[in-house]
């Protein structure tokens, strides 16, 4: 075969029918997989520091949650706001537990929780509240910053979209 | 024989009619998603405006509001029910508050419980500077309501949906 016809086969291969499915199949299987399975995240926001960075990058694991419920110290995405917008925490507290911030010590049914993952001083003061029926406690591993300016709360289960992968 | 015949014209006529509902729906949907298209220019400025063009921007804005719509918000300031001069007044004052500003709306979910009130379940963008030079980033996900007049679906509840309740 003459040198340049190999290059055009190797730029342009022929392609048969077979290589036509293969490659709808693949297309396929990697947008149901990553469009609705495996969804790659990229994280802003420095609210999960030093656990995860602004401009990190993952993936939101949907079946994560599948068969269980997330308990506390999981991971998890809140879905925020459409399809796209999600908010990384942590829950401290699920359901029918009373939480509490003094002195920046997170409280749990009156007992002081150990958090291993909580890097950088927190000094937030929050009155017990009740978590309610199918809600659970989130908060960002960051509290150095005032209480006004960090997303936390409880939120309803049914928005939780995942865990992250890694 | 006659009465498979006047089932098949039934059948069909059904379908029709199916077809017909689907179709027509369809193109209110499409007429509501072409409000927000239009809301989303309205609002948005690339640079600094005259007070002309500002007073027409904030009234062609007002129009695409009901006589009484109701905002509801996190800020308490905001909440309320407004008139259509009221809200012409609030985009005003809230378009000049930024040199640069980007509204912008996606992942609309329309509804019909009944034909005449849509809901509409979106995911709010607004981005650009302050006047102060600050740049800004915030997402909200927003329950609409409108309702049609004289061929026009106009808004008549906005209300910002709050996903962490602290």
């Amino acid at each position: 075969m003459a040198t340049h016809d190999k290059i055009r086969r190797f730029l342009l291969p022929p392609i048969s029918p077979k290589t036509l499915l293969r490659i709808v199949l693949v297309a396929l299987c990697a947008y149901l997989f990553f469009g609705h399975i495996c969804i790659p995240l990229r994280i802003r926001g420095h609210s999960m520091e030093p656990t995860y960075h602004n401009g990190g990058f993952n993936f939101c694991w949907r079946p994560a949650f599948l068969f269980t419920t997330p308990s506390q110290h999981d991971l998890v995405l809140v879905r925020f706001a459409g399809r796209k917008v999600m908010l990384l925490k942590r829950v401290v507290a699920i359901e029918g537990q009373r939480v509490e911030f003094r002195n920046g010590k997170l409280f749990v049914d009156g007992l002081n929780v150990d958090e291993p993952y909580v890097h950088y001083p927190c000094r937030w003061d929050l009155p017990p509240r009740q978590v309610k029926k199918g809600c659970v406690y989130v908060v960002g591993d960051n509290r150095s910053m005032p209480m006004s300016n960090h997303s936390f709360g409880q939120a309803s289960s049914e928005r939780i979209t995942g865990a992250p992968l890694w | 024989m006659v009465k498979r015949k006047h089932i098949i014209i039934i059948l069909l006529a059904l379908l029709i009619a199916v077809v017909a509902a689907v179709y027509c729906f369809q193109g209110e949907a499409k007429k509501i998603t072409k409000q927000f298209t239009l809301l989303s220019e309205l609002a948005s400025k690339d640079g600094d405006e005259g007070n002309l063009t500002m007073a027409r921007r904030a009234q062609q804005i007002s129009r695409l509001f009901a006589e009484k719509c109701d905002i509801k918000a996190n800020l308490a300031f905001l909440s309320g029910t407004y008139a259509r001069q009221e809200i012409s007044g609030l985009a005003a004052r809230a378009r000049s508050q930024f040199s640069r500003l980007s509204v912008r709306f996606y992942d609309l979910n329309i509804e019909f419980p009944d034909e005449d009130t849509p809901t509409v379940t979106v995911t709010g963008r607004a981005s650009g500077r302050l006047r102060g030079g600050d740049a800004f980033d915030d997402v909200l996900e927003l329950e609409c309501s409108l309702r049609k007049f004289d061929d026009s679906w106009l808004f008549t509840t906005i209300e910002a949906v709050e996903v962490l309740e602290k």
